[in-house]
């Protein structure tokens, strides 16, 4: 079997499940908005029309991708001079701080609302209230630049911290300021790096939901909770909402294929080296890491704080309630919000695994083409609130399989947004075993299947166990698709700590915090383990 | 090990053509290196070889077996990279023993070939502590371990310095004859090719300008592209006189051989010729003269032709008056294209 | 590879296979164990039943043996929205909340069972319609509450200015000083928001020179806050509502659209003047019936009969006014004295008159319409 043959098959079960549990999900709501409007393409076209014409959705519209951009950029803000500090400086802590800085990216959405406000909301821990004068849209701001500056710190820093010191040795040596050097030299060779970061950043921050929904206010809506608003309704038009989601999709699937042509242009063109010489720290380096520190690490740590205080004094009562049985979360105990969460986490790890497994040798076997690889992205970009609704209308029983009353439905929706991000991190590090290597392998006997058991496998494990790690941690976190499926059986820990937050009774409120902080634990834990396999790997989008 | 027969191959990338129509006979047993410059086609000829690339026509045949449709590991054709492709997450022991996956000599074949490579107390070494001549040869001991039919190897010690790649030379001819192997060596070094093999392979452009013997080879090259391939640089256009060739360089007292063409390409070989002061020959202006340690290469302009003579001393320098003593030179010559 | 890789693989396969466990397909026709006791019974609410919930718990328990699980949902779009999406494999067995301007929705759904409860008769007919709540002629929701969605105001705002100042009518609403202290609740998500938009439909009609939706366009113009649901303005927005007097709270809007009873709950639980007013006489007044509903495909259909005959029993309706701050539908139901003093007698309320039929036609259109005001006001 050739290379190309072997791409096909190892293709065929990714791009099925692609197939059935999101074309067919997302082709239902667009069907079901059809039927909705007396399946009338036209009268679909004519309301297409209408919400561009109307002010309000312009505005959301415009909001949406404003929102996203300046949250983008002020990410960058933030992260460039971190990843510039990170890769040029040495201080004690250096590694550690590195990894409390990336430690927000894993938190769910729920979780990073709930710390902001912990920690500078009007009822802060730290008598600091922060979030009313920023209003909604700073708050969600915020939230964004707090949720992503890491990955900025991740994929430029690491590219960073492999750029040979001889190029901006050699502009100094020809008479370069360091600044000139930086911006002249560097910065220009990191160009593909940066847009790519850049442009992942904009795609989280488009599709954003939990943030927006918790930290927003009324004019704060984005294509995301107005399609939420507009299923919720009493009144709901899924026309509406299915134009909104494939005008996401479409903004979504150009900007990452856009990141992924960038992301091969990125790709080590100079032969990376570490860094071995790094400067000590001069004092606005200093400055910028004590503001980062602030920003990045103050709000997990008052969520788990304010998760002990019960009636304005410290106290373990919060999480006494949250054990009890007669937890007032509802129908369900935390103990099964918890168990579920796990569960759902587990199985979604494994299934993306395999499939993203499958999906980056299959990109690797064939010649990659950037269209192909920015579309197994865009389960990713698609609102999963669409996807959520799309999947309750086309697994029910009528033409497939009935899948309502199972947790295999919220594991579906789960892996649909893990495993592009899986084959995201593992795609690069198969690419980067040297095609001679699998060559040698068949020259001495072994078959296809045998060169990825025994090449492939053992010399991606790195990349695996970081991928799983963000499988666990996506899955985890999810609110949106869990949203819209959500059973009484299948409530999950972002759902329990979404309802908590939403009630009148206190007690709630104070039981949400601290399953919010039990959410934190876990997956700060699930995430150190990624820093400890990371050592052998290198690089996770790059 | 077989007897390895290559037929009118073509192959192409791109839909450029890089293989022309290989024809090759190689004997088992033996060592043949491809010589050529870059971009001849050396590496792809070695790759439908393995079965790694689809040759567009042609065939592969291991004795008289048709392999040219069969998958690369069912082959018994090694390939040896041009670069290092040590497995690096197996040890050396595991890197020899890959292709022996069931076996149950493995473990003494992987000693033999170790003691044969000369390295037998490096089987638990990882493979990022071991040297580049330590590694190339752990690589053919594992190429060796399969039992191949044929092994290839492209350039495999390009990437080492001089003196290794000297001393290491001696190994792998060493090597492969005690293992009797069929083996196919490309390189670029000249002096390399004619130190290992028992035949050479001159490639160009995707064809075969010559094969032969390393003595045959140089001493008559095939056609004057094989010689311009061998570093031959006094090659000129001729007619025959009575007493020499009339050349672009003016008259020539060369003896042709009786056998040679009336006219056609000639090589004169360098180290046949000497610059020298006063003498019979025709004369010229030096232009160059070249240090090479021991020798000098003297570049002396006859007419508006450069012709170059490789001799022990040279007392003329640049810019003298010089005389070409060509008693000495026996011309090669070939009919013009 | 690690020793320890094996079982690892091994134990992630079976949790996650475990996690994939395709529920039972039901069989509709399966109506469930004839016996009340040893199941459990899944009410699905609007977000708004806590207290009742915890009233008639135990009772209800100890009444059949079975459990009582409340499954909360924010609001009652979103409980409808949940039921519809489920239907054929009900995420509850009944569903409490609908009121008279939802509930042809879902009976056109085809989510709600039939069922006639033996103490349908105990109903006060003069008040509630219950032709209202049958679809093709067959009773499919059971009212077991009442209430008058209304304005309230702060207080405060009366001990401020002078008696002639205060708004009179719906209309005054939506001037410059009053709309901007205004918080009501989005009638696409939150029932009262629903009545009141009905509310102001009976009050400006759909035609004529000042419609409802000009009344709306002002209303929103002049800086009228429109919140997710009734828990958001009153606890959030509401400066005289259940948030105030808790850390950080932030409610600067003095009126909100709420029931006419709310005042007097405040009375009843925090045995003191109540800090908000209903307005009197009341404007934008909407009749709100709240019903229980049998999901179809339950299965507990017994268990779920004895709950709504259970809902109307004294012991439930009695305390119906203590628990939800409404008024409960059965004749002779007894009140807690705060609510007898400090709300508006119903009679003296003239809310929408709109029949359920009524309602059915219009309320789609009705929301479409003022959800186009809705964006270009609030754009």
């Amino acid at each position: 079997m050739d290379e190309r043959g072997e791409s096909r098959l190892y293709a065929a079960l990714p791009t099925l499940y692609l197939l059935l549990f999101f074309a067919v999900p997302v082709l239902a709501v667009i069907a079901g908005a059809l039927a909705a409007g007396g399946n009338d393409a036209a009268g679909l076209a004519r309301e297409a029309a209408r919400l561009a014409s109307t002010d309000y959705y312009r505005n959301r519209i415009r909001f949406t991708l404003l929102q996203a951009t300046a949250s983008t950029g002020l990410t960058l803000l933030l992260g460039l001079p971190l990843a510039y500090v990170f890769s040029h400086y040495d201080f004690p802590g250096r590694r550690f701080l590195r990894a409390a800085y990336t430690a927000p990216f894993v938190l769910p959405a729920i979780v990073v609302a709930l710390a902001l406000h912990a920690y500078i909301g009007p009822r802060s821990l730290t008598g600091l209230d922060l979030l009313t004068p920023l209003g909604p849209t700073g708050a969600i701001l915020l939230a964004h630049v707090f949720y992503n500056t890491s990955l900025v710190l991740r994929v430029v820093g690491n590219h960073w911290e492999r750029l040979p010191p001889g190029f901006g040795e050699a502009a100094r040596t020809l008479g370069a300021s360091r600044w000139r050097a930086l911006a002249r030299v560097e910065l220009p060779i990191l160009r593909p790096a940066i847009a790519s970061a850049a442009l992942l950043v904009f795609v989280f921050d488009l599709s954003s939901f939990g943030i927006i929904v918790l930290l927003g206010g009324p004019r704060t809506g984005t294509i995301e909770t107005l399609i939420y608003q507009e299923l919720r309704s009493f009144s709901p038009h899924y026309g509406t909402a299915a134009l909104l989601a494939m005008f996401q999709l479409l903004v979504t699937y150009l900007a990452l294929t856009l990141f992924v042509v960038l992301q091969r242009r990125s790709r080590t063109h100079w032969t990376p080296r570490s860094r071995t010489e790094r400067r000590p720290l001069p004092r606005p380096a200093l400055a910028l890491l004590v503001v980062a520190t602030l920003l990045l690490t103050g709000p997990p740590i008052a969520l788990v704080a304010a998760a002990f205080r019960y009636q304005g004094e410290w106290s373990a009562r919060p999480f006494q309630l949250l054990a009890s049985s007669e937890a007032t979360l509802g129908s369900y105990t935390a103990a099964d919000a918890v168990a579920n969460s796990l569960r759902y986490a587990v199985a979604t790890l494994v299934l993306a695994l395999a499939l993203a497994s499958l999906a980056a040798l299959a990109l690797n076997r064939a010649r990659r083409a950037a269209w192909a690889e920015g579309l197994l992205l865009l389960p990713l970009g698609v609102s999963s609130i669409v996807v959520g609704l799309g999947l309750l209308l086309s697994w029910d029983g009528r033409f497939l399989p009935d899948l309502r009353t199972s947790g295999a439905r919220i594991v579906l929706a789960h892996t649909l947004i893990a495993f592009p991000f899986a084959s995201r991190i593992l795609a690069p590090t198969l690419d980067a075993v040297p095609p001679a290597l699998r060559e040698a392998a068949r020259t001495l006997g072994a078959r296809p299947f045998e060169v990825v058991r025994r090449i492939d496998l053992p010399l991606a494990y790195p990349a695996l166990g970081v991928a799983a790690v963000y499988a666990f941690g996506a899955s985890l976190g999810e609110f949106g698709a869990t949203l819209m499926l959500r059973r009484p059986e299948t409530v999950t820990m972002p759902l329990a700590i979404f309802e908590g937050f939403t009630r009148l009774a206190p007690d709630a409120r104070v039981q949400a915090n601290a399953l919010a902080a039990v959410l934190l634990v876990v997956a700060l834990a699930s995430f150190l383990l990624l820093e400890r396999l990371r050592i052998r790997a290198w690089g996770e989008f790059a | 090990m077989s007897r390895l027969r290559v037929e009118g191959l073509h192959a192409a990338y791109d839909g450029r053509e890089i293989l022309g129509g290989i024809d090759l006979d190689l004997p088992a047993g033996e060592l043949h290196a491809v010589l050529g410059p870059s971009g001849c086609g050396k590496s792809t000829l070695l790759r439908c070889i393995a079965g790694l690339k689809s040759p567009t026509s042609g065939r592969v045949l291991l004795e008289d077996e048709d392999v040219t449709r069969t998958s690369p590991e069912r082959r018994g054709v090694a390939l040896l990279h041009q670069e290092d492709t040590l497995f690096p997450h197996l040890d050396v022991r595991q890197n020899v023993a890959f292709g022996l996956r069931r076996a149950s000599d493995a473990d003494e074949r992987v000693r033999h070939l170790l003691e044969l490579v000369g390295l037998p107390s490096l089987a638990h070494r990882r493979v990022h502590e071991l040297s580049g001549g330590e590694r190339q040869r752990v690589a053919l001991a594992r190429a060796l371990a399969i039992r191949p039919r044929v092994l290839l190897l492209d350039e495999p010690l390009s990437h080492l310095d001089q003196p290794l790649r000297v001393l290491l030379r001696a190994d792998v001819r060493r090597i492969l004859r005690e293992a009797g192997a069929t083996a196919l060596y490309v390189t670029h070094d000249r002096e390399e090719a004619f130190a290992l093999a028992d035949g050479i392979v001159l490639l160009d452009a995707g064809r075969v300008v010559d094969h032969g013997g390393p003595a045959r080879i140089h001493e008559q090259p095939g056609s004057a592209h094989a010689a311009r391939l061998l570093g031959r640089r006094n090659i000129l256009e001729y007619r025959r006189q009575p007493h020499g060739v009339e050349t672009p360089a003016g008259p020539l007292p060369v003896a042709l051989p009786p056998t040679a063409p009336a006219q056609g390409t000639m090589a004169l070989f360098e180290e046949e010729l000497t610059a020298q002061r006063g003498g019979e020959g025709p004369k010229g202006r030096v232009e160059a003269v070249e240090y090479l340690g021991g020798r000098y290469r003297v570049g002396v302009r006859i007419g508006t032709t450069l012709l170059w003579a490789e001799q022990a001393r040279a007392d003329v320098s640049i810019g003298d008056e010089a005389t070409l003593d060509l008693r000495d030179a026996i011309p090669r010559a070939w009919p013009s294209r | 590879m690690n020793p320890w890789t094996t079982p690892i693989v091994v134990l992630l396969i079976l949790t996650s296979a475990s996690a994939g466990c395709v529920g039972k397909k039901r069989d509709c026709t399966d109506e469930g164990p004839a016996n009340l006791g040893g199941q459990d019974l899944r009410v699905l609410d609007n977000g708004a039943w806590d207290g009742a919930y915890a009233f008639i718990k135990p009772i209800f328990e100890e009444r059949t043996g079975s459990r009582l699980v409340q499954i909360r949902a924010e609001d009652a779009g979103a409980a409808l929205k949940q039921v519809q999406d489920s239907k054929g494999a009900p995420v509850a067995d009944l569903i409490y909340g609908v009121d008279n301007a939802l509930f042809a929705q879902g009976a056109r759904a085809g989510v709600f069972q039939a069922y006639e409860s033996p103490r349908l008769a105990s109903i006060d007919t003069a008040v509630i319609r219950l032709n209202d709540f049958r679809f093709n002629g067959v009773l499919l929701a059971t009212p077991v509450d009442h209430g008058f969605v209304g304005v309230n105001y702060d207080r405060a705002i009366r001990d401020e200015a002078s008696e002639g100042a205060l708004p009179q009518t719906l209309r005054d609403l939506a001037g410059a000083s009053w709309a901007s202290q205004l918080v009501v609740e989005d009638p696409r998500l939150s029932t009262p928001g629903l009545g009141f938009l009905v509310a102001t439909v009976a009050t400006f009609g759909e035609n004529g020179d000042y419609d409802y939706l000009d009344f709306w366009a002002d209303l929103l113009d002049h800086g009228a806050l429109v919140a997710q649901d009734w828990t958001e303005a009153y606890v959030v927005h509401f400066s005289a509502g259940y948030g105030r007097g808790s850390e950080g709270f932030a409610g600067d809007r003095r009126l909100v659209v709420s029931y006419t009873t709310s005042p007097a709950a405040e009375a009843y639980y925090g045995n003191t003047t109540p800090p908000s007013v209903s307005f009197e006489p009341a404007f934008g007044v909407f009749h709100q019936v709240e019903t229980v509903a049998i999901l179809q495909c339950t299965p507990h259909v017994a268990l779920a009969k004895a709950f709504v005959d259970l809902l109307l029993e004294p012991e439930y309706q009695n305390a119906a006014a203590e628990n939800m701050a409404v008024y409960p539908v059965t004749q002779n139901a007894t009140m807690p004295e705060a609510f007898t003093m400090h709300a508006t007698d119903p009679k003296d309320l003239r809310p929408a008159p709109f029949t359920g039929d009524d309602l059915d036609r219009n309320v789609p259109r009705w929301l479409d319409e003022w959800t186009s005001v809705y964006q270009k006001h609030q754009a």
